[in-house]
C-alpha cells in the first residue's frame, strides 16, 4: 500500500516531482563528474609530464655514473613506475675550428622522454646520424642530409645530419649523437654524465628517489622541484576548483529541492491533516513524505550519475582524447548525495507540516 | 437509558484565553443512539464534535468515550484511540485527491492495520459505488465523494460515527441518498453523532441537542418522517428547554 500511495502521489504531481528530480540531478552531476574524472587523472598526469623529466640522476662529486648501473631503472619501467628515461653523456667537441656542445644519448629512449621535441627531418636511426640544434644548424648552415665531422682530442666521428631540432630551449645549442659515438669521442665507454627520467605518477617521486638513491650510492637523485610542484599545484587546483563548484551547485540544488518540497508540503497540509484525522501518527506521516523524498533523491541521483558521466566523458575526450569508463564509485556517490540532498531538504518542511494539529488544518487555516 | 458510550461533563474550550467556544457542556450519548448536535454558525457544534473525536483537547471538563477518559490522553494515544474507535465524516469530504475511491478507503485500513482491497471494495459496493472504485475524487460527484468518505469511516468497524455537516455541500437528491445511508447504519445499531444546522436533518435523529454561543440547550422528542424522492418534506417539533 505504501508503494501504491507513493506512486499515486508522484504521478499526480509529476511536473513538480520532475522539477525536484532535475534539481537533485543537476546538483549531483558535478560531484559525479569529479569522481568520474579520477579515471582520467592518470592521463592528466601523463599530459603534464610530457613537458619534461622530473627525475635527474647525476654522479656525486668525485664519482662517475655508469651505464651498467641502470638496471633498476629498467625494472622501474617494467613495473610501470617510470614512464621513460634517457642516459646522457655531455662533452665539448669541435666542428672545424669551432667549439660545439655535444650530447650523446639513446635516441629511442630520448624520443619517449621528450615526445614534444620538434624534429625537422627525421630522428636518427643509427650511430652515424645526428640531430643538430636549430641554432647550430643556422650557424653552420646544416640541413638534413649534410655530413659533418666532430673531433675531440681523443677521437673523431663522421656523422650525417638526420634532422634539425627545435625545442625553444638550450637543446637548440647542442648536437645530439648516439651514446656510443659520444663515448668514442670521450674515449670512455659506458660512462654517463647524467640520467634523466620521468615518473609515471608525481606522487611516487619520493619513493622512487629513495629507491634509486639506495641502489646508486655514487649518484645523487634530484627532482626538478618546480616541475613537480607545478604538477601538484595544477592537479590540486583543478580538483579543488571542481569540488568548490560542486559544493556551490550542490548547495543551489539543495535550496531548489527545499523550495520545491516546502511548497509541495504547504499545498499538502490538508492531506497531512486528513491522514492524522484518519489515525496516522505523526511519525508515520513523516515517513510517508520522507519516502517520497527518497524516491526523488533516487531518481535524481541516477539522473545525476548519467549527467555526470556524460560531462566526464566530454571533458576527458576534449582534453585527453580518452574515454572514462562508468565507475561504481561515481554511481554510489551520486546516489548517496542525491538521497542526502533530497531527504535533508524535505525533512524540515515535512516535520513542520506534520506538527500542525489536524483540527487546525481541516478548518481551512 | 441504554449504556453510555460517550459521557462529557462540563466541557469547556477556550481559544487564546478569550474566546470561549464551549461553555460547560454536559452530554451523554447511549450506545446505538443517533444524536444530532444543532445550532447556528459559531455555536460550538464542530468544537464539541472535535473534542469527542479526539482531534482536540478541552480546556477543562472530561470526556469518556467507550470507557476511556480521552481528555487525559496524549496526542499519540488520542490518534490511536481515534483510529481504533471512531469514524469521521467531514462536510468537505476530505478525500485524498490523488487516490482512487478504492485507495481512499484502503488508506484508512492502512493506518489502522493492513490494507485489504477486497474488503475496501465491498465497503464501496455497500454504499452503491461498485462502478466507481477506480475513479479519483475529481471524477466523482459530491454525493459520490461523500459516500466514499462514509465507506472510509466505516471500514475499520468503528464503535462511533461522527459526522460534521455531512450533507452541507450536497444537493437535495444527494442529501437524501446520504441520509438514507445514515438511517440504515442507525438501524444496524451504529452510534452516530451528527452535526447539522438543518432541522430537517436533525429531525431524523433519536435526539437533538442545541448549542448557542457555546452553551447547551437540549431539544428532545421530535415528530418526524423519513422522506423519499420528490416528497415534500415537513415536520413538527416539540421543544423542551434545559438551560445548560
Amino acid at each position: 500500500m505504501t508503494l501504491r500511495i507513493l506512486w499515486a502521489s508522484i504521478t499526480y504531481r509529476r511536473s513538480r516531482v520532475a522539477v525536484a528530480c532535475l534539481a537533485v540531478a543537476l546538483g549531483v552531476s558535478l560531484p559525479a563528474t569529479v569522481v568520474g574524472l579520477r579515471g582520467v587523472q592518470a592521463e592528466f598526469e601523463r599530459g603534464l609530464q610530457a613537458y619534461g623529466a622530473n627525475l635527474l640522476i647525476v654522479p656525486r662529486s668525485g664519482s662517475s655514473l655508469d651505464e651498467g648501473s641502470l638496471a633498476l631503472l629498467n625494472r622501474m619501467i617494467a613495473e610501470a613506475r617510470l614512464e621513460a628515461y634517457a642516459p646522457v653523456l655531455t662533452l665539448m667537441g669541435r666542428i672545424g675550428e669551432r667549439r660545439v656542445a655535444v650530447a650523446g644519448t639513446r635516441f629511442s629512449q630520448a624520443r619517449d622522454l621528450y615526445p614534444w621535441w620538434n624534429v625537422e627531418g627525421a630522428w636518427p636511426e643509427n650511430n652515424t646520424a645526428a640531430l643538430i640544434g636549430a641554432n647550430i644548424a643556422a650557424k653552420f648552415g646544416y640541413r638534413p642530409g649534410d655530413a659533418l665531422t666532430v673531433r675531440t682530442p681523443r677521437s673523431s666521428v663522421s656523422l650525417r645530419v638526420a634532422g634539425v631540432l627545435r625545442t625553444g630551449g638550450t637543446e637548440e645549442n647542442q648536437i645530439f649523437v648516439d651514446l656510443d659515438a659520444a663515448q668514442t669521442l670521450a674515449g670512455r665507454s659506458t660512462v654517463l654524465s647524467l640520467v634523466q627520467a620521468r615518473a609515471r605518477r608525481s606522487r611516487e617521486l619520493p619513493s622512487l628517489t629513495e629507491a634509486l638513491a639506495g641502489a646508486m650510492p655514487d649518484a645523487e637523485v634530484r627532482t626538478p622541484l618546480q616541475v613537480v610542484k607545478s604538477e601538484e599545484v595544477i592537479l590540486g587546483r583543478l580538483q579543488r576548483l571542481l569540488l568548490l563548484v560542486s559544493g556551490v551547485v550542490l548547495g543551489a540544488a539543495a535550496l531548489a529541492v527545499f523550495a520545491t518540497m516546502a511548497a509541495a508540503v504547504l499545498e499538502r497540509r490538508r492531506e497531512v491533516g486528513v491522514m492524522k484525522a484518519l489515525g496516522a501518527e505523526e511519525n508515520r506521516v513523516v515517513r510517508l513524505f520522507a519516502s517520497e523524498a527518497l524516491g526523488i533523491g533516487l531518481v535524481g541521483g541516477l539522473l545525476g550519475f548519467g549527467f555526470g558521466l556524460l560531462l566526464a566523458e566530454a571533458i576527458a575526450w576534449q582534453v585527453f582524447s580518452a574515454l572514462v569508463p562508468p565507475s561504481i564509485l561515481s554511481l554510489l556517490v551520486s546516489l548517496v548525495v542525491g538521497l542526502g540532498v533530497s531527504l535533508g531538504a524535505s525533512l524540515g518542511p515535512v516535520r513542520r507540516a506534520a506538527g500542525v494539529p489536524s483540527v487546525v488544518v481541516l478548518r481551512g487555516e | 437509558m441504554a449504556e453510555s458510550i460517550i459521557t462529557a461533563r462540563d466541557l469547556t474550550k477556550e481559544y487564546n484565553g478569550k474566546l470561549r467556544a464551549l461553555d460547560r457542556v454536559t452530554v451523554e450519548v447511549a450506545r446505538g443512539e443517533w444524536l444530532a448536535i444543532m445550532g447556528p454558525s459559531g455555536s460550538g457544534k464542530t468544537t464539541l464534535l472535535n473534542l469527542i473525536a479526539c482531534l482536540d483537547i478541552p480546556t477543562s471538563g472530561s470526556i469518556v468515550v467507550d470507557g476511556v477518559p480521552v481528555h487525559a490522553l496524549g496526542e499519540q494515544d488520542r490518534t490511536r484511540f481515534r483510529r481504533d474507535t471512531i469514524g469521521i465524516i467531514f462536510q468537505q469530504f476530505h478525500l485524498i485527491l490523488y487516490l482512487t475511491a478504492l485507495e481512499n478507503v484502503m488508506l484508512a485500513q492502512y493506518f489502522h492495520s493492513m490494507a485489504d482491497e477486497a474488503e475496501a471494495a465491498e465497503a464501496l459496493v455497500r454504499v452503491g459505488l461498485s462502478d466507481r472504485l477506480h475513479h479519483r475524487p475529481s471524477q466523482l460527484s459530491g454525493g459520490e465523494q461523500q459516500r466514499v468518505a462514509i465507506a472510509r469511516a466505516l471500514i475499520n468497524q468503528p464503535k462511533l460515527i461522527l459526522a460534521d455537516e455531512p450533507t452541507g455541500n450536497l444537493d437535495s437528491e444527494n442529501e437524501a441518498m446520504i441520509l438514507d445511508i445514515f438511517q440504515k447504519l442507525h438501524a444496524d445499531g451504529q452510534t452516530i453523532l451528527l452535526v447539522t444546522h438543518d432541522p430537517l436533518v436533525g429531525g431524523l435523529a433519536d435526539r437533538r441537542i442545541f448549542l448557542d454561543h457555546g452553551r447547551l440547550v437540549e431539544i428532545s422528542g421530535t415528530d418526524h418522517h423519513t422522506f423519499g424522492e420528490g416528497e415534500r418534506r415537513g415536520h413538527i417539533l416539540h421543544h423542551s428547554f434545559s438551560p445548560g
